[in-house]
């Protein structure tokens, strides 16, 4: 099952999907030649048109396509490259070296149970694009895809990446509790941004392309809220293990918090030191209640607090040097900006000349600052709209901003804007001040008209548009025209390098120069945004993680642009047309009267249908909920990469030629092309085995003998022990209590020793817990309820991926034995809808009564093997029988060609084929031959025919009957009970019998002779070169003393799998052929002396079934 | 009173189909049916069949695939052949005929299973008990 994993493989190159390249790859891995299969569709098998299961298959393609799929997709001589591209094809050497990519698989094929878990908790299954589905639907696997397309630009644009589309997801779907789960992964502080954030997702937002921006940070918002209202604190998960290191941190703004969040998550023990009696910083110092109430600083602030964090408030830090000697092994300084500059023109002193940021911070703090009632604030960014509207709240009459901008160029945020106008704030614009004035105290600020200007150097510098100056009267000035960092105050610079503006100086992982200290936000930036000082505190955090362990930490997986498969979809014509909703504010006249919140927030239906608005770009959200509804069975991974692999091929086999970098490959030698669809799907499968027949002749040294495992015949007559396992699928098979009652009854039944549920038995855990268990118990049997049907080493119609890979998993990974197992099918009666813990109960004692009675009476699976050598006689000449002779011989078969064979009683021939011995050496020609008899089996075939007079034996392995007159050595396809038989392999080449091969006239009518000839000799190739055929102990046994030779067994065998032989006293007697047995047991039914019998379905099985149905108790209350 | 017993035994493939669609849908099939899985209907022989009889059965049905269906190719000839002598040796026992019956079904008919199974319980019912079996298991029924 692992050459999945391997990298490099030296095999044949098959490309493209299809029914003929799946024809090709059974005919080659069969014949033991590796096939690499590249194709860019995620299944082998694109369904005929309109069907979208394949239950809407006609029932015979079904049934001749499922056995096949499943053979030859698990087929140990096969890597199964889906979703793979050939990115290029060196023809030089003697291979074809060949490098190709595939793309990520978020769900692993091999592990999935296809339980469906994972979609029933999708926020999106129930959208227009569920993000996991089964392609196609009913697939002979039951196994999941997910699509993930390009990372969506909102994550993309959020400078801490939060996932907005999948909160976005989550709460279409009212799961508001794992929606904000989802911004805390990325996000410590939910309400605070919710509130404050610049949102820069919404700027990138690809529904403005229709019609607004969805409002993401309003939704944030909303969650926030609606936690906070359920009364539920916040709360992180506490970090996994405790570390032994203490980092400091200096500052409790945005950057500050997030760092130590984000330490303290990985084990660090953090102290967070803040000059101000309240913690905050910035938020609290520079943000007005009345855009984030302190209720909410408070909340999110100690959630932090609450998982280790410790902050000691009023703490001024003077030296951070001393703090590593205190013990902290790393330093953060994320003390923010918090010196206003100053505008350094005359009059800057007078009293009523306030700076914004203490203006702010005393209003923040202690409640109130000064103002005057004609107020003016000198700025335009979203300081000076802050100091606007607090003026105004404390009573100023008269507001004005001054800037030097224009209304367009102003920083302030437009919304900020509009709502300081509407508070009643008046803007002078253009405007430059350039003096203030007053006699002891401000009077007037004098100010000119003025602009900023773009310099060479890409400064800006201020340039008046007159001499002319004006004032405007004020008895109080706020400036704010920005800040810095207050290092030189506190004395941290003079441990520190600081560069332009008085600014820390770090590297990239935002280390200063100092061994052991870093820095980051708005100290080490300049002004910037909340989320901006957030996103560096992050990275700074991951940066002292490095520093302290040595190990690269980066709280994102995974680069964005590595991520998901294939553009964001067109949106959709139906979508309709629906602008964002307003969020409710209160009155400007009333708001401006109070600290109390300005806007109101979203509704619950409001943020629901806004969430709706979504378009999902990237079709999978990513909130990887799928993964904890998988569990253990860990199938799913969202940062799966794609793969780079190289196939050394000595041919490629072309199925679809789109599939190719380059169509001039064709042309090349050793590439052979599978032909398109022409009249039906025979025509195709016809052409593949004929590609493969001719790759085969390339490939040749490349073939394997696939000697099949040899296991003795199981001694069954030990202590019956029975083990019982179910398979709970993942807990999706039915309630746990009443699957527990099960596991419990079955554990009373006489004979169990131990009783067990299985998390799935087709997933590598379940097959180990199931020979675990096995080992410590003593188990002897095992009846295994699960889906799995039968414990053989066959697919049939009904079979599916996962049965398979069960099978694969405890027999051939595990080597289990197994005649040891009964296998039942409860999934499928379990799965019904509405049913009740008792039915469930009932329905599985119901069908388990059966399998703990076979459990009883079992009998061994013997797997052997019977070897087939390499002699293959050809009856017939011409084109085809020479191709078809050619092409073995230089696979290394020894042919014997016999061009004009006939029958004894058969039709004069028509036409003389002429011996041509030209090309290929080890054949041995024959011109004509009578054929008197064929009979034997595959691996042991004896043809008696006259030559020139003389009679021969000729042995052989397998036998070919090309030329039409020899065709009535085969049974014929009306043999009674054959006529409808469901088995393509029937239809051309196959006959019933093993081992035996024919050519129809209809075949010749679909291809040339030469093709014809290549395909039959990769059927021969495929039963030959196996070398072994495998053998099964399933045919019956015949009881001398009660076969009465009537022969009726033998006329109802389709298969010619049992013939009468003469016994000693001149009776004959039944005997059993089981190289062509099926094991259908139409014989010992027919059988009118039950003088056959099948050990593994004995009829003394048989008749306790029938007793325990018609008297027998329950299995748990019998004995 | 003792419902009588009703044993249906089942091919494996497309009855058995049909039956795991019963199960999926949860169709009610005669409470007093059991029903036992074989390979294919034609594994089960004459005898077999008598020792159902043998066994308390009332009634015995074969589920089976239509002729073209088998997968096999045998198995519904067999069944055929076999209900054909045991309802001639059941004459003989003095049971009635009509107590053995073969069904032959496609995979996607579990309705019209369901209706012929009901059907058959409903005759068996009103038949009363199977008159070979002893005295007081008969007066049961």
């Amino acid at each position: 099952m692992d050459t999945r994993a391997r990298d490099t493989i030296e095999a044949v190159l098959l490309v493209g999907s299809g029914y003929g390249a799946l024809k090709v790859a059974e005919d080659m891995v069969q014949s033991g030649i590796p096939v690499a299969w590249v194709t860019r569709s995620p299944h082998y098998l694109e369904l005929p048109e309109g069907a979208e299961a394949f239950a809407d298959w006609p029932a015979d393609l079904d049934y001749q396509f499922r056995p096949l799929y499943l053979r030859v997709t698990r087929h140990p001589l096969l890597t199964a490259l889906p979703q793979s591209r050939i990115v290029s094809v060196d023809e030089g050497g003697k291979n074809f070296i060949v490098e190709g990519e595939q793309d990520p698989r978020y769900i692993d094929y091999d592990l999935c149970t296809g339980c469906g878990k994972c979609t029933q908790l999708c926020p999106l299954n129930d959208s227009a694009r569920p993000p996991i589905t089964r392609r196609p639907a009913q697939c002979p696997t039951r196994a999941l895809v997910l699509d993930k397309r390009t990372m969506s630009a909102c994550r993309i644009a959020c400078p801490l990446g939060v996932n907005a589309q999948a909160y976005l997801a989550l709460t279409a779907a009212g799961r508001f509790e794992e929606a904000l789960a989802v911004i805390r992964e990325a996000n410590p502080l939910p309400g605070i941004c919710g509130r404050v954030c610049h949102h820069p997702c919404e700027a990138e937002c690809r529904r403005a392309e229709v019609e607004e921006a969805v409002a993401i940070r309003d939704i944030k918002r909303f969650l926030a809220d609606c936690e906070a209202s359920s009364g539920a604190a916040p709360a992180f998960a506490p970090p996994a293990q405790r570390r032994a290191e203490r980092v400091a941190v200096i500052g409790s703004g945005p950057a500050g918090l997030t760092a130590a969040h984000y330490l303290n998550r990985e084990g660090f023990r953090v102290t967070v030191f803040e000059a101000l009696p309240q913690a905050g910083g910035m938020l609290r110092a520079g943000i007005n209640s009345f855009r984030l109430p302190r209720r909410v600083l408070d909340v999110e602030i100690r959630a932090i607090e609450n998982t280790g964090v410790s902050i000691k408030t009023g703490t001024t830090v003077a030296s951070a040097a001393q703090l590593l000697a205190d013990g902290f092994s790393a330093v953060l300084l994320a003390a923010g900006t918090q010196a206003d500059l100053r505008l350094g023109i005359p009059g800057e002193d007078l009293p009523g000349v306030n700076a914004c940021v203490s203006f702010l911070r005393a209003v923040n703090l202690k409640g109130s600052a000064p103002v005057g009632k004609k107020t003016i604030v000198i700025g335009a960014g979203n300081s000076a709209m802050d100091a606007a509207r607090t003026a105004l709240r404390l009573g100023a009459a008269h507001v004005t901003v001054v800037g030097i901008e224009q209304e367009q160029e102003m920083p302030a945020h437009p919304r900020e804007v509009r709502e300081a106008r509407e508070e009643g704030v008046s803007f002078v614009l253009g405007t430059v001040p350039v003096a203030f004035e007053g006699a002891g105290a401000l009077e007037r600020v004098v100010c000119r008209a003025g602009r900023w200007q773009l310099q060479d150097d890409g400064s800006q510098k201020i340039v008046y548009d007159s001499g002319d100056s004006f004032s405007l009267d004020a008895d109080c000035v706020i400036v704010a025209i920005g800040q810095r960092p207050q290092l030189k105050e506190c004395g941290l610079a003079s441990e520190i390098a600081t560069g332009a503006g008085g600014r820390a100086v770090v590297d990239e992982r935002y280390a200063t120069p100092v061994a052991g200290v870093f820095a980051a936000g708005d100290v080490a930036s300049g002004p910037s945004t909340v989320v901006e000082a957030m996103a560096a505190g992050r990275a700074a955090a991951a940066g002292i993680i490095e520093y302290l362990t040595g190990q690269a930490c980066s709280f994102e997986t995974i680069p964005p642009k590595n991520r998901g498969v294939g553009e964001y979809p067109d949106i959709p014509e139906s979508l309709l047309r629906r602008g964002r909703p307003g969020v409710p504010q209160r009155l400007p006249r009333v708001r401006c009267r109070d600290f109390d919140e300005v806007d109101m927030g979203l509704g619950v239906d409001e943020a629901v249908a806004e969430a709706k608005r979504c378009l999902q770009c990237s079709v999978c959200c990513e909130c990887r909920i799928c993964e904890q509804a998988c569990g253990q069975i860990s199938a799913i991974s969202h940062f799966s990469t794609a793969r780079r692999f190289t196939v050394e091929a000595p041919a490629i086999i072309v199925a679809d030629a789109h599939e190719l970098p380059d169509a001039g490959l064709l042309e090349a030698e050793r590439v052979f092309r599978v032909a398109d669809l022409q009249h039906d799907l025979m025509d195709v499968m016809l052409s593949g085995s004929a590609a493969a027949g001719r790759a085969m002749v390339a490939a040749a040294n490349l073939r394997r003998p696939a000697v099949p495992r040899e296991t003795d015949v199981e001694d069954l007559s030990d202590e019956v022990r029975i083990g019982f396992f179910l398979c709970t699928c993942n807990d999706t098979l039915a309630p746990r209590a009443a699957l527990e009652r099960v596991r419990d009854l079955a554990g009373r039944v006489s004979g169990v020793v131990h009783s067990e549920l299985l998390i799935s038995a087709c997933n590598p855990k379940g097959s180990d817990a199931v020979a675990d268990a096995m080992r410590r118990h003593g188990i002897t049997r095992v009846v295994l309820a699960s889906c799995v049907c039968c414990p053989l080493e066959f697919q049939c119609i009904s079979c599916n991926d996962q049965r398979t890979r069960a099978r694969l998993h405890l027999f051939e990974r595990l080597g289990l034995p197994r005649s040891r197992f009964e296998t039942i099918n409860l999934r499928d009666s379990l799965l019904a809808e509405n049913l009740s813990d008792d039915e469930v109960v009932e329905k599985a004692r119901d069908l388990l009564r059966a399998s703990f009675i076979r459990a009883r009476y079992m009998a061994p699976l013997m797997q052997g093997r019977t070897q087939i050598g390499k002699h293959v006689i050809v009856l017939g000449g011409g084109d085809i029988g020479r191709s078809c002779a050619l092409n073995l011989d230089l696979q290394g078969f020894r042919v014997r060609l016999v061009h004009n064979p006939q029958l004894e009683a058969g039709p004069p021939r028509t036409q003389h084929h002429p011996v041509d011995t030209s090309g290929g050496r080890g054949i041995t020609h024959v011109d004509s031959a009578t054929v008197k008899e064929l009979r034997g089996r595959m691996g042991d075939f004896t043809i008696h025919a006259r030559q020139d007079g003389a009679s021969r034996r000729w042995r052989s392995d397998i036998v070919c009957l090309v030329d039409e007159a020899v065709l009535p050595l085969a049974l014929q396809e009306d043999t009674p009970g054959l006529k409808n038989l469901y088995r393509y392999d029937f239809a051309f080449f196959h006959t019933p019998q093993a081992g035996l091969f024919r050519v129809l006239p209809h075949t010749l009518e679909r291809v040339q002779q030469f093709e014809a000839g290549a395909a039959l000799a990769a059927q021969v190739a495929r039963s030959a070169a196996e070398a072994f055929l495998k053998d099964h102990l399933i045919s019956p046994r015949v009881d001398p003393q009660r076969c009465r030779g009537c022969g009726r067994c033998v006329e109802i065998c389709p298969f010619n799998a049992i013939h009468l032989v003469p016994g000693l006293d001149g009776m004959y007697t039944a005997e059993v052929a089981r190289h062509n047995c099926v094991g259908c047991g139409g014989c010992v039914g027919r059988c009118p002396v039950t003088a056959l019998d099948m050990p593994y379905f004995s009829n003394q099985l048989l008749e306790a079934l029938v007793a325990d149905a018609l008297g027998g108790k329950p299995f748990d209350e019998a004995s | 009173m003792k419902r009588p017993n009703l044993l249906a035994i089942c091919c494996n493939w497309s009855p058995w189909t049909c039956l795991n669609a019963a199960g999926r849908t949860n169709t009610q099939l005669p409470p007093n049916l059991r029903i036992i899985r074989v390979m294919c209907i034609g594994r089960i022989n004459q005898a077999l069949i008598l020792k159902a009889f043998e066994y308390g059965a009332d009634g015995v049905i074969l589920l089976e695939c239509r002729d073209e269906d088998c997968r096999y190719g045998p198995g519904p000839a067999v069944g055929h052949s076999n209900v054909q002598l045991v309802r001639s040796l059941l004459d003989l026992l003095g049971i009635d005929q009509q107590r053995l019956v073969e069904c032959r079904f496609e995979a996607h008919e579990k309705d019209r299973m369901a209706a012929e199974l009901w059907a058959f319980a409903g005759r068996i019912e009103a038949m009363g008990a199977n008159p070979a079996k002893p005295r007081q298991e008969r007066e049961a029924v």
